[in-house]
């Protein structure tokens, strides 16, 4: 059925529905690009960009929010593909110079909580984002991360166990206090 | 820890660094803008190429168009130039050897009759 503000190239996808998905879309963005707020809005736009133009169809296979998350997970992948080479020669340069730079949530309770989550491998980082905090089910997840049902559940126990770990002394310490 | 405390430990912690996203309706409109530019520059050279085929074919059929009105042109000019003019079957005429006029030096010509005939 096409909704009255549908997108021409896309008649399943109105403005309404992604403005309502934004504030999520844009989280998801950010964690593809290191949180930089310039890149992620840039990912943004270009999903809009790739809906606009019909590049990226969206034909009610799966819900919206899937679909959308999909879109930006490709766009982030083939972009970062593409400067993986530049940015590992920037890496290397920078570790030369000095510490790499301590990131802006390093405070309090939340550093343990970061190091515990980039301690992940990627995909255990991926679908535990997707699962606990951006609310998809691991069959939403594993299809956003382009992965089988069976792999995604993997990931998940996995990612599961190792935070409930690591974040384990931070109850202690809490307790403690 | 339990599942839902660790699910809550990192919803602070996400949240803490997603921040405000942009405004919707301004990423919306570059959006828009970058796609009617990519479209416009799709037909722009959409058009470009049609024009470049264009001018290719026209070329390409050009010299060989221009070599056959030339030749009709030089046929017609020459025929038309033309003084003199051999049919195709002069050239199998035996040559000329005698004239049959050469042995006769005087005609007689005469209007004057003679019992009905002329002299």
């Amino acid at each position: 059925m096409r909704e009255h503000d549908a997108l021409d190239n896309n008649p399943h996808i109105s403005r309404q529905a992604l403005e309502a998905l934004h504030g999520q879309l844009f989280g998801w963005a950010l964690s593809r690009c290191g949180y930089d707020d310039a890149t992620a809005e840039d990912l943004m736009q270009q999903a809009y960009v790739e809906v606009l133009s019909g590049k990226a169809r969206f034909e009610n296979r799966s819900t919206l929010k899937t679909f959308m998350f999909g879109v930006v997970q490709n766009l982030a992948r083939s972009r970062f593909r593409r400067q993986n080479t530049r940015l590992r020669i920037i890496d290397a340069y920078a570790a030369e110079q000095d510490d790499v730079a301590a990131p802006e949530k390093e405070y309090g309770n939340l550093k343990i909580v970061w190091d515990a989550v980039e301690s992940l491998p990627q995909r255990q980082r991926d679908i535990t984002e997707l699962v606990f905090i951006r609310d998809m089910t691991i069959e939403e997840a594993s299809t956003v991360m382009g992965v089988t049902v069976g792999t995604g559940r993997v990931h998940y126990d996995r990612a599961k166990k190792s935070l409930a770990k690591r974040l384990a002394d931070l109850n202690t310490k809490e307790s403690m206090q | 820890m339990n599942e839902d405390q660790v699910r809550q430990r990192l919803k602070d912690a996400y949240q803490a660094a997603d921040g405000k996203p942009p405004s919707f309706d301004e990423v919306w409109a570059a959006a828009e803008v970058q796609h009617g530019l990519s479209r416009r520059r799709f037909r722009t050279i959409g058009g470009i190429a049609a024009a470049v085929a264009v001018i290719g074919i026209t070329l390409g059929l050009w010299p060989e168009q221009q070599a056959e009105l030339t030749d009709e042109f030089l046929i017609a000019d020459s025929l038309l130039n033309s003084t003199s003019w051999s049919a195709p079957s002069d050239s199998l005429m035996p040559e000329h050897q005698f004239d049959i006029y050469q042995g006769i030096h005087f005609l007689n010509e005469s209007t004057n009759s003679q019992e009905g005939s002329l002299l």
